[in-house]
């Protein structure tokens, strides 16, 4: 979890009246939406007053009831009363208004991240009804924030026979609220530079001045999603069922913007642009499901449709671009303006078949299918936009220019558009047995392949040249030859190693496994065995098996209790490793290729090991523990780890993750709930990597040889270190509840490094020899959150609540350090200054409510 | 006036309202009360918490003297001749001193046992009460294989149309459960739970009509028995009656 969603769960928890009835579990993956609420109604619940139901958890004894495994339900809420209609409905409902505001650094992202507080009228309603005698039923439901933060859910049926439902959802999601990008046009296709900053013409200090003057703007992505489903019975048999769902997402988010990297002062250009989010994804469903005495069956369609409305990004370069040779030979032309060719339309079409049936054994055998397609068609676009010549003329014969018009035309494309298809099947067969009360055994083979079809050839038919104009023609600006193309006519580009077709990778999976459960009095056993074969195509390795043995122990205290053990060892290994699989997809392949006089330079190290395809020992232990103490409280812990050692020299070598909680609970009363937590987590993770020779490059790949010196080593240890706490109180007096929170998070992370010699480091920076150290600048992110409210009765039917909260931060981040003074680091021009250091910030609402 | 000379002439009320269907328990008195479980703002009576009731204490030998005029309804031997009466015999001690004490404060309004009951005082309901718990219920002839729709119903519910088994909370043969629980989960109070073997039919026919038509249901235990009998018919209630009054007493 990453450290903005757990704070977006502390400000949701903390809002609520802590003990308002569970979420809604009723609906399925099927009805097109899970979770209703936000930060002011995390549950979507909708209860201002929220007493403890007098009928309590049973009316057989008036104790907590607990899980199965031994944690104690939340005491449950006191239904609103049901009013009695003529016609023999029964209704409730609650309707209230308020006001929401903010104060101190209300404008810190970590503080608004995914509530969006600002000063507010906000409402909430929840209204039911149902009709005994049919069993008809409807509710409706919902909790305004704001126009960013809202949701509206209406679910009407009878029971047994059918339900529909319809919602609405707006949800936000705040990316910065310091940004300041120099461009105009921010949330549109085209950045433009403003009057002053002339495209790929201008100077350091304008850039900064105009970055200096840039306004402050908050960028964020607004989710809307919406939707409509059904579900009925046909006959006594057969169900059917249909949704449909549509989710929008607008908005501007931080964005690249290279023009070559501008490690070599003076030469390319970094800029942090913004780009635009305009898409939408359709979701639809349509099922039939039979149930019968021996035979079960499902079968369904699943289609989600993929829209970007704004699916490609304009920006101009303020920098002006200089070639590595220096200022006697200026790139041929002026290379300005750029373009990103984003996400593309994507439809997607599932057809899903599922069979079961009873066998003896108290057995079940089950047979899955599923066929589908995802489909890409858009129209491609031109590899540049640049205007003129493009590349480095360094002499006749020496010319390494293109014409820019002969690359900015679709007719540069082997294709006018993108027929990118990848077909998937499966089919799962699986078996589940419990012959006995005391034992039961399963067994599955799970079979998977995906078929890419995708073949794009970069071809340009305008020039007969392979390859593709890199970043923009900058590259080709500022190294001499490094335009991104392979020529076989001429000699400039004939040795040159450039990618000239996709990669349609794919692969197929199998997967058998084998396990079987006991049940011995208060401890139950539990032994599985897989073996998952994979066998990816154009990657390093073209099979993977992995063996995985999981074992689990599980005892039952006489108090309710459960212990719990499992431990996890996975081996996984493969055949011969090939560091570089990727001919046939680059120049060499294709007639007409030059060998180098030395050689192809080495596409990397034969030492290394991606990390997905890496011969790989891993172990899982975890144990946890719910001890109930008497009647009221529960203490309980856990602890785990997961260790994973690879098999490489280069690449990712280990990861180590442990960490812990201890939880309290205790609910004396129906009147009174405490809880306590505290939580450390830890990871490790290490890799080594060597750099290459740059004076020395030539085609051997071996570790320890001249292009990888083992003096060229260097080694990193990424080490995170993540505490948590939490205390909160629920207290009912009479018609007046209390409840309070507090929680603290404290994460810090550190990214230490080691080297051999400065070889390791980029030619670049070696002159920065001594500054260099061992480590970069600790992060960490610390928050105090306090949360509290009341709720009371103002009479037979209105209600009040005040809540507030109040949160104190700490951040510091090295990837921002400096960006508080300036933006503009030579020929690099950021956007985004980075979250606020230091922020005290907290939100006050009030809202009446009104019981029907 | 002695108790006996007290109660004898009332002993046909008592016998009456012991059948009545209008019950409100209460608390035992030694402990803490039986808290209303909820207050209706039409004049019904309140609900009754009979959760947390404990186990009452009385003298057996005290209430065997103060039980004469009982016995004139109750049978001497606290089975009770008439059909249509309830047994007494083998009853928890709590169950029993509920009830008395739920004529006495109105809980469970009844003309004939109030006057009864006003005579007497709360050791006189723990005194009956521990008497008639200690008296061993008539045994009855049994069918060796009973296979009827009560048999099942008493056995097994009918999950169909929502209704438990009898033997949950009233003992595999009716006998009432005992059972002290386990030291830290939640215990049930059985004690407050009657046990229904030895009980004759026309008496099971009325109390199961008085659950649902609500004029029984003033305590928790009340309200748990509401949503038992919900889902029974006339027949369900005829055959489950006449399957329990030819349960063995044990």
């Amino acid at each position: 979890m990453s450290k903005s969603s757990l704070v977006c769960l502390c400000i949701g928890s903390m809002v609520l009246p802590l003990a308002a009835g569970a979420a809604d579990p009723s609906n399925s993956g099927r009805i097109t939406d899970l979770h209703f609420g936000n930060a002011l109604d995390l549950r979507g619940w909708g209860v201002a007053l929220d007493l403890p139901a007098q009928d309590g958890m049973s009316l057989l004894h008036p104790d907590m009831l607990r899980t199965p495994s031994g944690a104690l339900y939340p005491y449950p809420g006191e239904p609103l009363a049901m009013q009695q209609a003529d016609n023999g409905w029964l209704y409730s409902g609650s309707f209230g208004g308020g006001y929401a505001t903010t104060f101190g650094d209300d404008d810190s992202l970590w503080f608004n991240q995914y509530s969006d507080w600002g000063d507010d009228f906000i409402a909430q309603f929840s209204f039911n009804m149902e009709h005994p005698e049919t069993g008809r039923f409807a509710e409706f439901r919902g909790t305004h924030q704001n126009e960013h933060n809202q949701f509206y859910r209406l679910r009407a049926g009878q029971a047994g026979r059918y339900r529909v439902e319809a919602f609405y959802r707006d949800v936000p999601h705040l990316i910065s609220t310091n940004a300041r990008p120099i461009w105009n046009g921010v949330g549109t296709q085209a950045l433009t530079l403003p009057a002053g900053l002339p495209p790929g013409a201008s100077t350091v200090a304008q850039v900064t001045a105009a970055s200096l003057a840039a306004t402050r703007r908050t960028l964020r992505v607004d989710r809307t999603r919406a939707g409509v489903s059904i579900e009925g019975e046909l006959s006594r048999r057969f169900t059917g069922y249909a949704s449909l769902a549509n989710e929008q997402r607008e908005g501007t988010r931080l964005w690249g913007g290279s023009m070559f990297f501008a490690f070599i002062p003076g030469t390319g250009g970094v800029n942090e642009t913004v780009r635009p989010i305009d898409f939408s994804t359709t979701d639809t469903a349509l099922g039939l499901r039979y149930v019968g005495e021996v035979w079960r069956a499902n079968v369904s369609y699943a289609g989600s449709f993929f829209r970007n409305r704004k699916d490609r990004l304009d920006y101009e370069s303020p920098f002006t671009l200089t070639t590595v040779l220096g200022p006697a030979v200026p790139p041929a032309g002026v290379i300005s303006h750029g373009q990103f060719s984003l996400e593309p339309d994507n439809d997607y079409h599932n057809l899903r078949i599922e069979l079961s049936r009873q066998l003896g054994w108290n057995g079940t055998l089950s047979l899955t299918a599923s066929g589908a397609t995802m489909r890409q068609n858009d129209d491609l676009l031109a590899p540049v936009t640049c205007t003129g010549i493009g590349g480095i003329f360094i002499a006749p014969g020496v010319d390494y220019t293109f014409n820019c018009a002969d690359w900015n035309t679709p007719a540069a494309l082997s294709q006018r558009t993108a027929d990118a298809r990848i077909d998937t099947q499966m089919v799962d067969l699986r078996a589940v047995f419990r012959p006995t009360s005391s034992f039961g055994w399963r067994a599955s083979l799970r079979h998977y392949e995906e078929d890419n079809k995708t073949d794009y050839l970069a071809y340009n038919p305008l020039t007969g040249q392979y390859g593709y104009i890199s970043e923009n023609g900058s590259q080709g600006s500022v190294v001499p030859g490094e335009t991104g193309i392979f020529d076989p006519g001429n000699p400039l580009y004939a040795s040159y190693v450039v990618p000239i077709r996709n990669v349609p990778f794919e692969y197929t999976q199998t997967t058998a496994e084998l396990g079987a459960d006991w049940w011995l009095g208060r401890h139950s056993f539990g032994a599985t065995y897989s073996f998952d074969r994979n066998e990816p195509e154009h990657r390093e390795r073209t099979r993977i098996d992995e063996q995985r043995l999981m074992l689990s122990w599980l005892y039952r205290l006489r108090t309710g209790g459960t212990l719990r053990l499992s431990y996890e060892i996975a081996d996984r290994t493969g055949d011969a490793y090939n560091h570089d699989p990727y001919h046939a997809f680059k120049s060499i392949s294709l007639p007409g290729f030059v060998m180098p006089p030395g050689g192809l330079t080495a596409h990397t190290t034969s030492a290394m090991r991606k990390y997905d395809l890496s011969d790989r020992r891993q172990e899982k232990v975890r144990a946890i523990m719910i001890h109930p103490v008497g009647l009221a409280a529960t203490v309980s812990a856990t602890v785990y780890g997961n260790y994973n050692d690879y098999d490489a020299a280069i690449g990712r070598r280990g990861t180590w993750t442990t960490g812990g909680t201890l939880q309290w609970d205790y609910q004396p009363t129906e009147k009174t709930t405490l809880n306590a937590y505290l939580g450390y987590d830890y990871s490790h993770l290490r890799i080594a990597n060597v750099a290459d020779d740059e004076g020395n490059l030539g085609p051997d790949p071996s570790l320890g040889g001249p292009v990888y010196p083992l003096a060229n080593r260097w080694t990193e240890d990424d080490r995170e270190d993540s505490y948590n706490a939490g205390l909160s109180l629920r207290q009912v007096f009479g018609q007046q509840v209390l409840d309070i929170g507090y929680s603290f998070v404290y994460t810090q992370g550190e990214i230490g490094y080691d080297y051999d010699s400065l070889g390791a480091v980029a030619g670049t920076q070696q002159g920065l020899g001594g500054l260099i150290g061992n480590g970069f600048p600790a992060n960490y992110y610390r928050l105090h959150a306090l949360d509290a409210g009341l709720s009371t009765r103002l009479g037979e039917r209105w209600t009040a609540r005040l809540s507030a909260r109040y949160e104190l931060g700490r951040f510091s981040d090295f990837h921002y350090m400096g960006f508080a003074d300036q933006l503009v680091y030579a020929h690099r021009v950021y956007t985004d200054v980075g979250p606020t250091r230091r922020y005290d910030a907290g939100m006050v609402a009030l809202m009446f409510n009104y019981q029907l | 006036m002695s108790i006996t000379a007290r109660l004898s002439s009332l002993a046909l009320p008592l016998l009456l309202a012991v059948c009545s269907p209008h019950l409100a328990a209460q608390s035992t008195g030694d402990d803490a009360s039986a808290a209303p479980a909820s207050e209706s703002s039409n004049a019904l009576p309140p609900i009754r918490d009979l959760r947390s009731v404990s186990a009452v204490q009385g003298d057996a030998q005290a209430g065997a003297g103060k039980s004469e005029v009982c016995a004139a309804c109750h049978g001497q031997d606290g089975n009770a001749l008439v059909p249509d009466f309830p047994s007494l015999a083998g009853q928890p001690a709590t169950y029993l001193y509920l009830q008395l004490r739920a004529y006495k404060d109105e809980s469970r309004p009844n003309p004939i046992m109030k006057p009864l009951v006003d005579m007497l005082d709360d050791q006189d309901f723990k005194d009956l009460a521990a008497y008639y718990a200690t008296l061993r219920p008539r045994a009855t002839a049994t069918e060796s294989v009973d296979t009827s729709a009560g048999h099942t119903l008493f056995t097994a519910g009918d999950p169909q149309r929502g209704v438990p088994a009898c033997q949950g909370c009233h003992g595999a043969v009716g006998e009432g459960v005992r059972d002290a629980g386990i030291p830290g989960r939640p215990v049930v109070p059985w004690h407050t739970y009657p046990a229904l073997a030895g009980q004759q039919a026309p008496y099971i026919v009325a109390q199961l009509k008085a659950y649902q038509s609500g004029e029984r249901a003033f305590t928790t235990n009340a309200r748990i028995m509401q949503g038992v009998v919900h889902g029974l018919s006339e027949q369900d209630i005829q055959e489950v009656a006449a399957y329990l009054s030819r349960l063995p007493v044990e």
